[in-house]
């Protein structure tokens, strides 16, 4: 892989801490969410949903209705009307490859059955208190034990809940070998708690039907949807509502957050696609808070059995997990996709001679769990590091130690995983555990105020740069993952990227700018970058998920610079009577290396080539380029993170004191936009580790519906961060930026985990389901207490 | 999440509000700062006929001065940390009347002040008010603690009437007063008690509702105590207050304990919070001893 | 007898907006939210959760921030309304946008407005930078952020005030 000539251009923007080119707007209050948008004659949606957690759906009766509204659209007329939607992700054993958008039952409270239609949301709301669903109500499944009894069936016509099943990573026989052959081993129950994204702008979709063609059909069907992957959204509205894809245009407007949750159409957008399509008007739906706490899709909610193998010296030999994972009521596009992933990631940054998983999906009649920040590493990074800290407990050895004793080197890379034909790119865990000593070594003492104190490391590494498209299919994904750039100069030397990834809040409109400028020699300024529109922007099936934006739409951007400024050079070398190879592109003009006098604008060069005049030899007039990156192997970043808390005994409070970060992502394009996604990620680890927890009782009534009940950190529960890098570039991807957006939430959750438990090693046994409410942690404390 | 339909009123005077109430009962809902009802209307869980706005009538607008010189309506931590133990200057935001009966410069009912303070966040605080909140009756929030505390009072009036209703006579459940449907809160009265008093508060999160929140105060009638967070209505831990009276802290810890039946939810559990209202006691007797031997 | 506006009916509401007079009518449930967004003209103030619990939806009337989610439209008659529209002046942006701006204190934007208007209040009312810090920006969630910059951005735009700690 071509990597950057580092003498073709003069301008070092990448590096730098750029100043975000795209604020202003949004610090004004003028950006453009999907609920600024109005259109002439807009209509307002609400969603018929069910109230029950599981039953079979008799009737819906308007009868009562005396709200005015423009449409109610039924479960069978949408059935009637729709293709099923295709799941991406087929896993072993997983019957379930697309999903119907109405069946005839219902499987969790919010599950959308139809759409009203009014003059504005108010009375939409109104229509919905007259509209009964009748119901004929099963029992509910609620919990993976009860999901796996199997007394009730989420689908009849299957002789069991469990959705998918596989096992991964070395072959039991030789598991068990080594863990015979190990002098101690160690077994922990767990339970990771299910939480909600809560991105702070909802789900939101505007559907404009137009006009209609020659054959009734919309001309062209417009959609403003706040989504992190348009193109697969317009997949979805084609394949669902039966339109061919020309004329279907999905955009993507600003979009306040998503962290994996807004990676998919969902059926309740499809069946406004319908509604619009059916009346003919454009409709405008715009999820509230309360739909996006319950029928949002969810994360995380899994068992596991963690067994760990280690000889009495320290060294780890073998990590087996049994984990179940809480699917909820069906799979939607990535399926099972977060527990694979975990037991694709479990082995981490250490030499194992044994890494084995058994994975079980299983349905139940709770929201969909789906994708989320870590998408399973989070969960990975937790098991092994916590199993690890136990074993350094048993051993009474430092926990950075034994870590460090069993780090893959640097001379082990590429370090072949045991899990998969993967392999690290590169990287120092050594270091970066050493790093993060020095940096907790400077720590003060904490004061003696009566509050139990504990500290705890968690390191790493992270599949990222999501990936090569032909490994796709072998592990039943269904959907590529390259991603292009196209690059236009104008004639005066400003340039538009035209990019297949989306931004969400992570800067892309500044850090491509950065690659782009550093390889065409102009300033970051001069660079736009268009997504997010499917009309103009390129095809991108996986959208901005899965830490791969600035590796791999980053990678397509720096190669189709390349191809531009190669271009550039070509025509200027024409003009300056040069080589090609010995021009340099730096502050708006084109040069013969060492001779600056010999120039010529970059803005001439453009007009010419726009012009078409006197063009080399196999160029065409135009300066337009457009690359395709596949990546050849997925990126490995990673970091550690070291925590120590304070907790209250007598209130089961935690307080984070002191957090530090040592992150290795490879090239940093813009070191302040890394510290923020660090930021955020940490906050979205810390959550679900001490207060972020989707709660639904017994008989499937959701109880945590507002942000009263479902609580996401205040600035207050989050520490002051120190940041120190490694940089080790990825040999993979041009530019060498291996993708860390998710890591911050891998380390979070497991190293505030973690410190509470080293803080408490007494109860450490008893803390092991996760959030650690101040309620979990007293219980812990208090076992004898009854009725606590 | 839109609220459903009501008709809406903006009175103007408190017989105009009465008035209405006799035509619409319990029908009507009362909306004072609206950060309590707004929510509940939102979600649809409240659905009254009639909405009567609060915001313009005359004679429940009154700003009360506790303990001196005027100040600004901002809570903030400055003026708290400069309050204890000093004549204090914060502004109530009233509402639906708030007489405060008038205080001593000495003792700067710190405990009250406290305890507002720790209701939700600045923006929520300022739109607050103390009769909203005495009608609302939720036993997590800080200020029907107080109330219950300091023996103080509701008046009520009615288009034909007008009463004092006493503070152990006026919960009498989840959410629930004595109010009766045709009655309007025109004033609470909080008696600042003659010796220091205290507010401690455990939450999930600053500004959430409480865990357990607890009032003490020490005067020359002896301590009082009370808390919320801790039953359907805002518990006077009388078992407690006599243990302290006698001078016995441990005694009142465990009498604490038989004071409290706390519930079980998706915070906290009942041992749970009994044990953190043990650990407020303490560090409030800690806390005004000290003032009390000087 | 005061006027009872029924349920069905729509009711004027006149106030200033950001230093115009403005009429909206709308029907009295309309929330303030609501109102602003698709009555008045202004969409910078957003919809994060109407319960009051996320911040997103704060404004500021008659100089205190409170959340127009929870505000009946009729309750704003006579009143002083600002908006996130209504703080960057003709020279540029104000130091709280700026600063927010400086410590790249915002990442999706969707929080933002409500941020700065709760310090905007803040700033006007006199509040110390600790307040502002540990207690108003407590009012406010953010998921992109993990408000360390936020922190760091009333830390810059306090330095120079004069105001009591």
């Amino acid at each position: 892989m071509t990597l950057l000539d580092p003498t073709r251009s003069v301008t070092r923007h990448v590096g730098a801490r750029q100043e975000r080119l795209e604020d202003r707007p949004f610090l004004v209050g003028d950006g453009r969410y999907c609920d600024d948008i109005d259109l002439p004659g807009l209509l307002h949606a609400a969603i018929i949903r069910s109230t029950s957690p599981h039953g079979i759906v008799r009737a819906v009766d308007v009868s009562d209705l005396t709200v005015p509204v423009d449409l109610v659209l039924g479960p069978d007329e949408i059935a009637a009307a729709s293709d099923p939607c295709p799941i991406h992700w087929i896993l072993p054993e997983q019957w379930q490859t697309e999903r119907p958008l109405f069946d005839g039952r219902v499987r969790f409270v919010g599950d959308p059955i139809g759409v009203v239609v009014a003059a504005d949301r108010y009375l939409a709301e109104d229509a919905l208190d007259e509209i009964f669903v009748d119901i004929e109500e099963l029992p509910a499944v609620v919990g993976i034990e009860a999901a796996l009894a199997d007394t009730t069936l989420l689908y009849p016509d299957r002789h069991t809940n469990v959705m998918a099943r596989w096992t991964a990573g070395d072959d039991d026989e030789h598991t068990d070998a080594v863990f015979a052959a190990a002098d101690e081993t160690l077994t922990i129950a767990l339970r990771i708690g299910r939480v909600a994204g809560v991105p702070m702008e909802t789900r939101a979709i505007v559907v404009d039907p137009g006009r209609p063609g020659r054959d009734g059909r919309p001309e062209k069907l417009t959609i403003w949807t706040s989504t992190q992957a348009p193109h697969a959204v317009r997949d979805a509205v084609a394949d669902v509502c039966r339109l061919p894809q020309h004329r279907i245009r999905v955009i993507g407007p600003d979009v306040g957050g998503g962290f994996g949750v807004k990676d998919h159409a969902y059926e309740d957008e499809l069946m406004v696609v319908l509604a619009a399509l059916r009346l003919g008007r454009p409709i405008k739906w715009i999820e509230d808070r309360w739909e996006s706490l319950t029928t949002t899709t969810q994360a995380r909610d899994e068992r596991y059995t963690v067994d760990i193998a280690y000889d009495r010296d320290g060294t780890l030999r073998g990590i087996r997990v049994d984990a179940v994972r809480d699917s909820g009521a069906y799979f939607s596009i990535f399926g099972a996709g977060p527990l694979f992933a975990m037991t694709g990631t479990l082995g981490g940054p250490y030499r194992w001679d044994a890494v084995n998983s058994h994975a079980r999906a299983v349905a139940s009649t709770t929201c969909p769990n789906h994708s989320y920040r870590g998408f399973g590493q989070t969960q990975a990074t937790f098991i092994r590091e916590l199993a690890v800290d136990a074993v350094a407990a048993e051993l009474g050895v430092d926990p950075v130690e034994l870590r460090i004793q069993n780090c893959i080197t640097p001379d082990e890379q590429p370090y072949q995983l045991r899990t998969g034909p993967m392999k690290y790119d590169g990287g120092d865990y050594p270091t970066s555990l050493r790093m993060a000593q020095e940096l907790t070594a400077a720590w003060p003492a904490p004061p003696d105020d009566g509050r139990r104190w504990g500290v705890a490391t968690s390191i790493y590494v992270q599949q990222a740069g999501v990936g090569p498209s032909q490994g796709n299919p072998h592990v039943g994904l269904q959907i590529g993952s390259w991603e292009s750039t196209t690059l236009r100069m104008e004639r005066d030397g400003t340039v538009r990227a035209y990019v297949g990834v989306s931004s969400h809040g992570q800067g892309h409109a500044t850090t491509f700018a950065q690659l782009i400028a550093d390889r065409l020699g102009c300033e970051p300024e001069q660079v736009e970058i268009i997504h997010s529109d499917t009309d103009v922007t390129p095809y991108s099936a996986y959208g901005t998920a899965a830490s791969r934006s600035i590796a791999v739409g980053g990678g397509s951007a720096i190669l189709a610079a390349e191809q531009l400024a190669t271009r550039l050079c070509a025509i200027a070398a024409e003009l300056l009577e040069a080589a090609t190879d010995d021009i340099v592109l730096g502050s708006g003009a084109a040069s013969v290396r060492g001779t600056p006098a010999r120039s010529i604008d970059i803005a001439d060069v453009a007009n010419r080539a726009w012009q078409g005049w006197a063009l080399p030899a196999g160029y065409d007039a135009g300066l337009v380029e457009h690359a395709v990156y596949e990546p050849p192997e997925f990126t490995w970043s990673y970091a550690t993170h070291t925590c120590r808390v304070a907790v209250d005994p007598e209130t089961g409070l935690v307080e984070i004191d002191r957090y530090a970060v040592v992150m290795d992502c490879g090239t940093v394009v813009n070191p302040t936009i890394v510290e923020g996604q660090i930021h955020g990620g940490v906050a979205q680890g810390l959550g679900p580790a001490l207060c972020e927890e989707v709660v639904v009782d017994e008989t499937g009534q959701p109880r945590t519906t507002t942000l009263l009940d479902y609580l996401v950190p205040t600035s207050s529960l989050m520490p002051d961060i120190e940041i120190a890098f490694q940089v080790t570039p990825s040999p993979h991807t041009p530019g060498g930026m291996k993708g860390m957006g998710e890591g911050g939430t891998n380390g979070g959750f497991s190293c505030v985990v973690n410190a509470v438990r080293a803080a408490l090693p007494e109860v450490a046994d008893r803390l092991t389901q996760t959030p650690l409410t101040p309620a979990r942690v007293w219980r812990a404390l208090h076992p004898d207490q009854e009725n606590p | 999440m839109k609220p459903p339909p009501f008709a809406y009123a903006d009175p103007e005077t408190v017989t105009e509000v009465c008035d209405l109430l006799v035509d619409w009962g319990d029908d009507a809902a009362l909306l004072a700062g609206g950060q309590s009802l707004v929510p509940l209307l939102n979600l649809r869980l409240a659905r009254p006929g009639l909405v009567i706005d609060l915001g313009r009538v005359s004679g429940l607008d009154s700003i009360t001065h506790v303990g001196g010189s005027a100040g600004s309506g901002e809570l903030g931590r400055g003026e708290r940390e400069s309050g204890r133990g000093e004549g204090t200057a914060h502004v109530v935001r009233s509402g639906a009347g708030v007489g405060v009966t008038s205080l001593a410069a000495a003792h700067p009912a710190s405990g009250v002040v406290e305890a507002i303070h720790w209701i939700g966040h600045p923006q929520i605080r300022a739109r607050t008010t103390v009769g909203g909140t005495i009608a609302h009756a939720d036993s997590a929030a800080e200020l029907p603690a107080v109330l219950v505390a300091l023996d103080g009072s509701v008046t009520l009036r009615s288009s034909t009437d007008e009463r004092m209703v006493a503070a152990r006579d006026w919960f009498d459940g989840p959410f629930s007063t004595t109010r009766q449907p045709t009655e309007l809160v025109v004033a609470v009265d909080l008696p600042v008690p003659d010796g220091p008093s205290w507010w401690g508060e455990v939450a999930r999160r600053r500004g959430d509702f409480a865990l357990v929140g607890m009032f003490v105060s020490r005067g020359s009638d002896g301590w009082r105590v009370a808390l919320s967070g801790v039953g359907p209505i805002s518990v006077r831990a009388s078992g407690c207050e006599a243990a302290l009276d006698g001078g016995d802290l441990d005694a009142a810890c465990v009498a604490l304990d038989a004071d409290l039946d706390p519930p079980e939810d998706l915070h906290a559990g009942s041992a749970h919070r009994r044990s953190i209202a043990r650990q407020l006691l303490r560090q409030a007797v800690a806390e005004l001893t000290p003032a009390v031997a000087a | 007898m005061s006027a009872v506006t029924p349920a069905t009916d729509v009711r004027v509401t006149t106030f200033v907006l950001n230093g115009s007079e403005t009429t909206v009518t709308v029907r009295p449930r309309t929330l303030l939210s609501d109102a602003l967004r698709h009555d008045a003209g202004v969409h910078g103030t957003h919809v994060g959760c109407e319960q009051g619990a996320c911040g997103a939806c704060t404004v500021i009337v008659d100089d205190v921030a409170r959340r127009s989610c929870l505000t009946l439209t009729p309750q704003v008659d006579g009143r002083i309304v600002e908006t996130i529209e209504s703080v960057a002046g003709p020279d540029g942006l104000d130091p709280i946008q700026q600063a927010i701006h400086d410590t790249h204190g915002m990442q999706c934007g969707f929080c933002t407005p409500g941020i700065v208007m709760s310090l905007v209040a803040a700033r006007r009312a006199g509040v110390g930078q600790v307040t502002a810090i540990d207690e108003v920006l407590d009012g406010h969630l953010c998921r992109c952020t993990g408000y360390i910059n936020l922190r760091a951005a009333i830390e810059v735009a306090w330095s120079g005030l004069e105001v009591s700690a």
